[in-house]
Parts: structure tokens; C-alpha cells; sequence
């Protein structure tokens, strides 16, 4: 993959299959530029990236498949976070999950845009697991947490490897003992 | 995929009266230069035709704000991935015209009467204005949708605005110029010239939305 004449990376040949499958690389290392490619959200400058469901090569990957929860993406500050979660969950075409496991129960009134760093983070996380995506991507989803969050997206990340569920994780440090997929 | 649709419209016309400080500022656009284009002419006769070019490049003026940030705002509030993951672009660029058109409405409510009254015309004419005023905006709206999305994806933003808008805009704008000066005149209408406004403006859209799958992946 290449910005200009800056190749981020080459020659990257991996398969991942259904648990938790982690990416690790350093700082600038293309972790989230994989996972937009995996996304369907960037194109790659050369190869190609295939999803194979039930043995089948998926050319045009639906709406309902893949989800990507990176720091570069947002919600809409000018709405509450509740807001927010009811047009997610509408657009998802499935059910508000409860604020308090996410604990933000209090904050549901509250504009987006007004959370602190953790919070935002908070609430990305649960959109990404509001719906049970049969891949889902998350880019860096310690960053801004505490103790208590870290634990929580970890026990969230196992259950859907419990489930059979692909999960990529793009991350600075090893974590758990999930597989590295991919060392950048 | 209707209701995917009634959410994301909801989600922008929530965004577009909740940003306080754009409707704010395009009725204060509105105000300013309906002051500052009948203030001069105070003691003069303004012609019908004048009054109505007038109105609508007002109208037009102080939409190009909000018609442009639906598509900025969604590019620099990082949010537009977001979507992109989740419905089809066809149906956010939809949601987006569309709540841009009830925006221009209401400015266009807004401007029409006090036009009316500035400019000297009588008010008796009124109540015929606002149903063309309505069909007016809406038409601007629709057209302008796919030159903002433009706009909104190049580096050149706002710059080359009046360059790619006009050839778009204006056959829509002399129309409605025509139809306004005969409401003002109460002479015969043209309603010909209404389903040709009609007609320009949702050939515009449809254009819009062929293209658009095509300009997603050439960005």
C-alpha cells in the first residue's frame, strides 16, 4: 500500500479466520489503513482483499457484514449521545443495548461533542457492538479507556469469539493471548 | 429502505435547525440584503422583473451556506465513513438534498413576505407568491444537491462555487424570475414554465444520483 511514493506496506500475504486476530504494528505503521481496506472504505494500491463466507468469494460485502470502529471516525457532535444510539441502531436495524454496561447511563442527554476523550470512546465502542456484525474491526479500542473499560471491550471481544465471530484488532501492544495475525 | 431514508432526513433536518448559528445567520443574510437591496431604491419604482431576480438570488444566496455545509460538515465531522459502513450513498446524498430543500423553505417563507413589503408590491399579491416561493426552493434545493456534494469533496470548496453552480442554476432561476414577475404583474401564468422548473430540477437529481456511485469510487 502506498501514499504517493511512501509505500506503507508490501508484500502482506495473511489469512484470518473466525476468534480474535490481532494487528500489531507501531505508530504509522498502516495498522488503520489495513483495516479501511479490509472495510471496503479504501482501495489498495496493488493485490487484493477477499472475504470468503461459507466458501464462497464475497464480491460485494453488504451492509450488514462488516463494521470498522476507528478513532478516525465521529458521531455527530450535535446530537445527544442517545441521539446518536437511536440512529445507529435504526440505520442498524436492530435494538438500543443498555447505557449503563457501557456506563453512560448519565451522560445519555448529553451532546456528543461535549464528552471528555473516554467517553467518545465509550460510545463508539458500543455502536460497534450493537449489532452482532459477523466481522467486526476495531482500531486501537484501549485508546482513552480506564481499567474498567479495557476489561469490559475485552470480556465484549471474547464473547463474540465465543460466538464463531471474526474480530481484528489493530493494536500498538500484544494483548491477551489472541493470535497476531499480522505484524506490521 | 424508506425508513433508512425517513431516519437519515430526520438526522439532517435535526442537524441543520440544532446548528443554531446557520439558520441564524441565513435568515441575518437574508435580512441584510433584503434591507440593503430596497433601502437605495426606497423612492424608486423597482419593476416586477427586478423585484423578482431579486428574491430569488436572495433565496439562492442564502441557501449556498447551508446546501454546502450538509456535505462539508459530514467530511470534516469524520462522520462520513461512518455512514458509508451503513446505508448507501445514494441514500445519505438524498437525505441531504432533501433537508437542504426544507431549509431553503423556510428562508424562502421568511424573505418572500418581507421582499414583498420592502420592495413595495402590493400585499394582496402575497398569498399567490408563497406557493411558487415553496415550488421555487425546492427546486433550487434539489438542483444544487449534487454541485455542493462536488464542492464538498474537491479542495477548491466554496471558490469555484459561482463557476459550477450557475450553468447548473440558472435556467431554473430565469424560470422562476419569469413566473414571479407574472405573479407580481397578475397577469397570465405560466404553468408550463412551473413543470419545466419542476422538471429541470428532478432531471438535475436523477443526474445527480446516476452519477454518484461513479464519483464515490473516483475518489
Amino acid at each position: 500500500m502506498k501514499f504517493s511514493r511512501y509505500t506503507v506496506f508490501e508484500n502482506l500475504t495473511e489469512t484470518v479466520e473466525s476468534g480474535v486476530n490481532l494487528i500489531l504494528g507501531s505508530n504509522g505503521s498502516g495498522k488503520t489503513t489495513l483495516l479501511r481496506i479490509i472495510a471496503g472504505l479504501q482501495k489498495q494500491t496493488s493485490g487484493e482483499c477477499r472475504i470468503i463466507r461459507d466458501g464462497e468469494s464475497m464480491d460485494n460485502i453488504g451492509y450488514e457484514t462488516i463494521f470498522l470502529c476507528s478513532p478516525d471516525m465521529e458521531l455527530y457532535s450535535e446530537l445527544t449521545v442517545q441521539e446518536n444510539m437511536k440512529l445507529l441502531a435504526g440505520l442498524m436495524r436492530c435494538n438500543l443495548t443498555s447505557f449503563a454496561d457501557w456506563r453512560l447511563e448519565k451522560l445519555q442527554k448529553k451532546l456528543y461533542g461535549h464528552l471528555s476523550s473516554g467517553y467518545k470512546q465509550r460510545v463508539k465502542l458500543m455502536m460497534a457492538f450493537l449489532k452482532t456484525f459477523p466481522i467486526l474491526l476495531l482500531d486501537e479500542p484501549e485508546q482513552h479507556l480506564d481499567k474498567q473499560g479495557i476489561s469490559f471491550v475485552t470480556e465484549c471481544i471474547e464473547e463474540r469469539s465465543d460466538n464463531g465471530l471474526l474480530t481484528i484488532v489493530a493494536t500498538n501492544n500484544p494483548w491477551r493471548n489472541w493470535r497476531v495475525a499480522v505484524n506490521l | 429502505m424508506l425508513s433508512t431514508f425517513k431516519l437519515l432526513l430526520a438526522k439532517e433536518i435535526k442537524l441543520i435547525f440544532k446548528g443554531k448559528d446557520l439558520l441564524g445567520y441565513a435568515i441575518g443574510i437574508a435580512i441584510v440584503m433584503s434591507i440593503a437591496v430596497s433601502m437605495p431604491s426606497a423612492r424608486i419604482k423597482i419593476p416586477e422583473t427586478a423585484g423578482s431576480a431579486l428574491m430569488w438570488l436572495i433565496i439562492l444566496f442564502s441557501c449556498v451556506e447551508a446546501l454546502q455545509r450538509t456535505f462539508t460538515d459530514e467530511m470534516s465531522g469524520k462522520t462520513s465513513d461512518l455512514m458509508k459502513l451503513l446505508v448507501s450513498p445514494s441514500l445519505v446524498f438524498l437525505s441531504k438534498v432533501f433537508s437542504s430543500s426544507v431549509f431553503t423553505i423556510v428562508i424562502a417563507l421568511f424573505t418572500t413576505p418581507l421582499l414583498v413589503l420592502w420592495l413595495g408590491f402590493p400585499i394582496s399579491r402575497l398569498p399567490s407568491m408563497l406557493p411558487i416561493a415553496v415550488v421555487g426552493s425546492l427546486a433550487i434545493g434539489l438542483s444544487q444537491g449534487i454541485v455542493s456534494y462536488l464542492l464538498a469533496r474537491g479542495s477548491s470548496k466554496g471558490m469555484i462555487y459561482p463557476l459550477v453552480v450557475m450553468p447548473i442554476v440558472l435556467p431554473i432561476l430565469i424560470s422562476l424570475v419569469i413566473l414571479t414577475t407574472q405573479f407580481l404583474e397578475a397577469s397570465s401564468i405560466s404553468y408550463t414554465l412551473l413543470v419545466v422548473v419542476i422538471a429541470q430540477s428532478l432531471a438535475i437529481l436523477l443526474v445527480g444520483i446516476a452519477f454518484l456511485p461513479l464519483l464515490e469510487r473516483a475518489v
